[in-house]
């Protein structure tokens, strides 16, 4: 479900390959990226290119890894959203928690 | 235009996705036919995706009913089952009581009883937070509704529960 696409010193960034990110994936989604982020013990930047619709286990998984990241005093970065996922995230104000960035360029530029 | 079709769901979490897309399949024309823009259809995706979410998760039955309703007012969306109910209803006691159903550092989702059987859900946005990570809710759905929606009301009539989500065509 997440790929490793590239291992950099401060961040780890991620593909997820779903299209639908639903019910049926939120807790897998969870598990993994909390390994990942206890594992690689950096922020994991997240391409999220692939997914046209999120629903809100999905998103509570996000923020589930977020709260676990902040702990670490890590991050969990979403780069490339559709602009339907952005709207949903809009709608439940959750732009104003996550870093979002329309390209890893972008972040780095940001957040670098 | 007056359009009414109901939609069989059997509450099996593999089977969300395919039954959000016949459910927005349908509506999809209509809603072009009717003029209405791009948001309106992604607003009745985020409501269809979170009842059938709901069902999946709360209902305790292995089936419920999506009723799909679009006038020239408005499109209404009905999520009906003989599951558990929730307990909202006979929670509040006074009519025009209201509850916090949820919380978070941004938002707070109330309920109010309109009648005997009849709760509305309404939400209030804290504009002055200050971000606390720690403190935001993990659980999103009725949320999500509420916020999509114009108008979100739960009904339970022994045994049957049925929440309702009313999208305002042309706001």
């Amino acid at each position: 479900m997440i790929n490793i696409s590239r291992e950099e010193e401060s961040y780890l960034l991620v593909d997820v390959n779903l299209t639908e990110a639903n019910l049926s994936h939120s807790e897998q989604f969870k598990n993994e990226l909390i390994a990942l982020l206890n594992d690689k013990q950096r922020s994991i930047w997240i391409n999220m290119q692939q997914v046209t619709y999120v629903d809100s286990s999905f998103l509570g998984a996000l923020v589930a890894a977020l709260k676990h990241a902040i702990g670490m005093q890590r991050d969990v970065v979403l780069i490339n959203l559709q602009k339907d996922i952005d709207d949903m995230l809009k709608l439940i104000r959750l732009d104003k928690v996550f870093k979002i960035y329309d390209t890893e360029q972008e972040a780095k530029q940001a957040i670098a | 235009m007056i359009a009414t079709t109901a939609f069989t769901f059997d509450n099996q979490p593999e089977n969300i996705t395919q039954c959000s897309r016949t459910i927005l399949g349908y509506l999809e024309p209509l809603l072009t036919q009717n003029g209405q823009a791009r948001a309106l259809l992604l607003r009745a995706k985020f409501i269809v995706g979170e009842l059938l979410n709901n069902a999946v998760k709360h209902s305790g039955t292995n089936q419920t009913q999506i009723e799909v309703h679009l006038s020239d007012k408005a499109l209404v969306i009905k999520k009906i089952d003989t599951g558990t109910p929730f307990n909202l209803v006979s929670k509040i006691e006074k009519q025009d009581a209201q509850l916090i159903v949820s919380s978070d550092v941004m938002h707070l989702l109330y309920a109010i009883k309109k009648d005997e059987n009849t709760v509305s859900f309404f939400c209030k946005e804290n504009l002055t937070f200050e971000l606390d990570v720690n403190k935001l809710a993990e659980h999103l759905g009725l949320l999500i509704i509420t916020k999509a929606a114009d108008e979100f009301t739960y009904h339970y009539l022994k045994p049957t529960n049925v929440f309702t989500v009313k999208v305002n065509l042309g706001r």
